[in-house]
């Protein structure tokens, strides 16, 4: 995965602010304006990647969900413009 | 001064040149040829401060439309700095137009708060924020606590402060429609209530008049302690059940009436708000119940 797919990163214009309430969050993507509510396991995914550039096996394992799913988290937040691949 | 130091008469001419009304942060000059305005104010608005000069931040006339429309179905307009932002409504609509326009120069122009379609009362300190769909019963609980010692910050508009995030009150008059009026006169039957308006576009409307201690201390903001949504249901033994906080943070954001003007401080805002708060859902029946299970929660 990591040889097609290096790395991914919060895109650099997307100005994020994240809120932590009971398993879920609440994010504002200030390059929208859009308000977003997601699973906690997702607000991770971003705070991970707020620390810097990771690979999907890093995600993986910080934030203890499968494989496929960070791909397709990764997939729907770069449709949004709040993350992308590291070219 | 107080309004109701005036007199009627006085008021009156007042209001024909002019009446300063303090209410809550705003100040609003007035100026009304209608018995309906003179009589509304007269009777609700006695406790609140008028002043004679300074700065306004709202210049408002409600007045009869001229022309034939004088005699044969008289209507009244609402203004704003000399424009007309509404259609004429029935003249005996003119101090409900009056209450309803003050909540919109409020709700699309004071950005310096974030603005939240929610009431707010307080009691001991603590701030109970009632967001709620039409039909919720939120207008009808909102004037219940406040015949039940609850002090009203508002019946409509959460305004929340930018520099502190404290709620900040208007202690306007509680908009009450259709049933809920004689519900509530039911519940209190010294409740004081305007006149009602008929077949406005909420049905009948008739405005409670808010308790002189919510208006004597409308200088004194409030912390946020709890969101409640409550749900009118019949037959319902009352029920408080924990509510997400981050759906009441949705909610909140998707029923402001500024938050994505506001951008990133709108997020804080509500977020330091949510952070403040315990969040409920509230399900009952009984207003004499649903002021029990209130007392108890600000207790």
């Amino acid at each position: 995965m990591s040889e097609i797919d290096p790395g991914w990163r919060i895109a650099p214009q997307a100005s994020l602010a994240l809120r932590f309430w009971d398993g879920e969050c609440v994010l504002y993507h200030g390059a929208s304006g859009d308000t977003h509510r997601l699973p906690e396991e997702i607000g991770r995914l971003l705070e991970q990647l707020a620390g810097g550039m990771a690979e999907i096996p890093q995600l993986v394992e910080a934030i203890n969900l499968h494989s496929e799913d960070v791909q397709r988290a990764l997939l729907e937040l770069a449709r949004l413009g709040i993350v992308e691949p590291v070219q | 001064m107080k309004l109701y130091e005036l007199g009627l008469e006085t008021l009156r001419q007042q209001l024909h040149e002019g009446l300063i009304l303090e209410t809550g942060p705003f100040r609003s000059r007035i100026v009304s040829h209608a018995p309906e305005v003179l009589s509304g104010l007269w009777r609700l608005y006695g406790e609140f401060p008028i002043h004679t000069g300074g700065f306004c931040d709202f210049h408002v006339r409600v007045d009869r439309v001229s022309g034939l429309r004088r005699w044969w179905r008289p209507q009244i307009t609402f203004g704003l700095d000399g424009g007309e932002p509404f259609k004429p409504l029935p003249a005996d609509h003119a101090f409900a137009s009056l209450e309803w326009g003050l909540n919109w120069c409020i709700s699309g122009h004071a950005h310096h708060y974030l603005m939240l379609h929610a009431a707010v009362l307080e009691r001991n300190g603590l701030a109970v924020i009632l967001p709620g769909e039409p039909g919720a019963g939120k207008s009808t609980l909102t004037a219940a606590l406040v015949l039940s010692g609850f002090r009203l910050l508002s019946d409509e508009l959460a305004l929340i402060d930018r520099d502190d995030g404290l709620l900040v009150p208007l202690a306007r008059p509680v908009n009450l429609k259709n049933a809920s009026i004689d519900i509530i006169r039911a519940f209190s039957p010294g409740a004081v209530m305007g006149e009602l308006a008929h077949d406005t576009h909420k049905g009948t409307v008739a405005h409670l008049k808010p308790p002189a201690d919510s208006v004597a201390r409308m200088a004194e903001k409030a912390l946020p302690a709890f969101i409640v949504f409550p749900r009118w249901k019949a037959d319902a033994a009352p029920r408080l059940t924990p509510h997400s906080q981050a759906d009441a943070f949705m909610h909140a954001a998707t029923h402001a009436f500024n938050y994505d003007l506001l951008g990133r401080l709108g997020f804080d805002l509500n977020a330091a708000m949510v952070d403040r708060c315990e969040c409920f859902d509230f399900e009952y029946s009984r207003l004499s119940e649903a002021v029990r299970i209130f007392s108890d929660l600000v207790s």
